[in-house]
């Protein structure tokens, strides 16, 4: 489906975007992990066809998007959710969606209509569709992009940070909207929320500083810190020895850490499952550069 | 699909110039000028004789005036296009809808074009309203107004002064990422060009006001030339129309040129 084959990005001859990433991504939906600044953007602007890469080849559906054919052959076939999204404040959010409609191809004005329509109700913007953009809420004008990319039935999706300025109730909409789409498509969801991925994602990758660190499945990434955490319950004083604190839960009887890392005996640490955010939390962890 | 994408874009892009309201400024400042002057001409142009002989010389002396009138509205163009065209390009970099617009499959020309046209339907309307206005404004004042002749001076004048020029502003600033630059870039241009190219020949072609265009409708309707222009008159409209149309495909190929070049080495 999309084959990276040692992909470089390189920002004025010395920023390094990326570094020789390798992947192969199927149908499904695709998780793409990892701090920020770590180049996820970089690779999801290199997959929309956006930029060219500095070295490496990308294939997406057969296309190679470093050219000018295959960028704008892949670009028929998808659909793009950036990061920040601009819009025409001028514009209501139907009139929004039909001209994004009409760009992406959908000449048949009854279908198009359609499409607007449903996409409008999944969003649940149905009710302020006739208002003019620049009248609506962050999440609202959120949503308005991720109706837009999925307009015209795209055969790849690539989101980038999609739930940001969502509210819990529509972020849950989003995954189900998403995971619905990754039936018919392949979706590729970048974020550094590990729970958006935990919940809709059956293979992921995890990238830091321009490399892929991780790749697999979630249970595996879980694996990953498997025997590394611990609940600690103390008094209030933080525990230390190079432990990393996940969480702190102030009880009747004290506080309640999670720790990743391996714990001093006086510490009567309890070893607990470790969710997706632990996998992920150690994995970085151990891929961090050793304090000077 | 290209044919569709255009229409489009054409009808969405004028659908936002006229909501951004500076078409309508656009629109304002014409019919302004026009009736500032109306009032400071007060009842000195109006034709109120029965003497065929002397109506018609009344005429033709108020077709001077009117013409003189609307070439003079080029000023309140050559102030508000500027801030018009920088709304059509650099403002899609500006607002960030480049980043949404450049994963569509949309050709570098189709995008241009769309854009051009949208603009160039959206000064069509703006100026066919004035035109009304100001002629309903110009038959009151006068009462007797040769209509036709009324008509060429705004389609074959500031008509085209306006879409040419409009057309140049959008594509020599398409490679612009804001607004404020843009501005600043056409005024510099239409100052420039204005002020340093009056009397060349063949440079006064790329003149923004076009005043190979306005001169050859001052020369057709000056007092000592007939209503009807000859052929070495005509010869130089026509020149001036080659010129702006030669103008406008020489910079929409470095346009376009200039843009593909920068998405391929992006």
């Amino acid at each position: 489906m999309i084959e990276v084959t040692n992909l470089s990005k390189t920002y004025n001859g010395s920023v390094h975007a990326l570094r020789g990433i390798d992947l192969d991504i199927k149908n499904g939906m695709f998780g793409l992990v990892g701090p920020n600044g770590a180049g996820k953007t970089t690779l999801m602007r290199i997959l929309a066809g956006l930029i060219r890469p500095t070295t490496g080849t990308v294939r997406v559906l057969g296309h190679d998007v470093t050219t000018l054919q295959g960028k704008f052959e892949a670009k028929s076939i998808l659909g793009y959710l950036p990061q920040e999204l601009g819009l025409y404040p001028n514009l209501t959010g139907r009139e929004f969606l039909d001209y994004i409609a009409i760009l992406k191809g959908v000449t048949d004005k009854r279908a198009r209509r359609q499409q607007v329509e449903d996409l409008l109700e999944s969003v649940r913007l149905a009710d302020a569709a006739d208002r003019r953009l620049k009248t609506y809420s962050g999440g609202m004008k959120r949503r308005v992009g991720v109706a837009q990319a999925l307009l015209g039935s795209p055969k790849l999706l690539i989101v980038d940070e999609p739930t940001v300025g969502l509210d819990p109730e529509e972020r849950v909409r989003f995954r189900n909207l998403l995971s619905e789409m990754a039936g018919r498509c392949t979706v590729i969801l970048s974020t550094h929320i590990v729970e958006d991925i935990s919940h809709s994602c059956n293979d992921l990758a995890v990238i830091s500083q321009g490399q892929v660190i991780f790749r697999g499945a979630p249970g595996d990434l879980i694996t990953e810190a498997r025997g590394h955490v611990w609940s600690i319950t103390t008094q209030g004083e933080r525990p230390n020895g190079g432990l990393a604190v996940v969480s702190t839960l102030q009880m009747h009887d004290g506080v309640q850490y999670r720790v990743l890392g391996t714990p001093e005996p006086g510490y009567n640490a309890v070893s607990i499952e470790p969710s997706l955010e632990d996998g992920y939390i150690w994995l970085m962890r151990q891929h961090s550069p050793a304090p000077a | 699909m290209i044919l569709s994408q255009l229409r489009g874009m054409a009808l969405y892009e004028f659908r936002l110039h006229w909501r951004g309201r500076l078409l309508v400024a656009v629109m304002l400042g014409f019919v302004l000028t026009v009736g500032l002057n109306v009032l400071l001409a007060g009842g000195n142009v109006r034709c109120d004789t029965s003497a065929l002989t002397d109506l018609v010389v009344c005429r033709q002396g108020i077709t001077i005036t009117v013409t003189a009138v609307t070439l003079f509205l080029a000023l309140p163009l050559s102030i508000l296009l500027p801030i018009l065209v920088a709304e059509v390009i650099p403002m899609d970099a500006q607002r960030g809808v480049r980043s949404w617009l450049d994963a569509m499959p949309l050709h570098t020309g189709t995008y241009l074009l769309g854009k051009l046209l949208g603009l160039w339907l959206g000064l069509a309307v703006a100026l066919f309203v004035a035109m009304l206005i100001t002629g309903a404004l110009w038959w009151l004042a006068t009462g007797a107004l040769d209509i036709l002749a009324y008509a060429r001076i705004w389609v074959f004048g500031i008509g085209v002064v306006s879409i040419f020029n409009g057309g140049l502003g959008v594509l020599l600033s398409a490679g612009l990422t804001t607004r404020r630059r843009a501005i600043l870039w056409n005024t510099a241009l239409i100052v420039t060009l204005a002020g340093v190219v009056q009397g060349s020949d063949f440079l006064s072609y790329l003149n923004p006001l076009r005043m190979p265009i306005i001169n050859y409708h001052m020369a057709v309707y000056a007092p000592m030339l007939s209503a009807s222009p000859d052929a070495g008159e005509l010869a130089i409209l026509l020149r001036a129309f080659a010129g702006g149309i030669a103008g406008l495909m020489i910079t929409f190929c470095t346009a376009w040129v200039w843009l593909r070049w920068r998405a391929n080495r992006t």
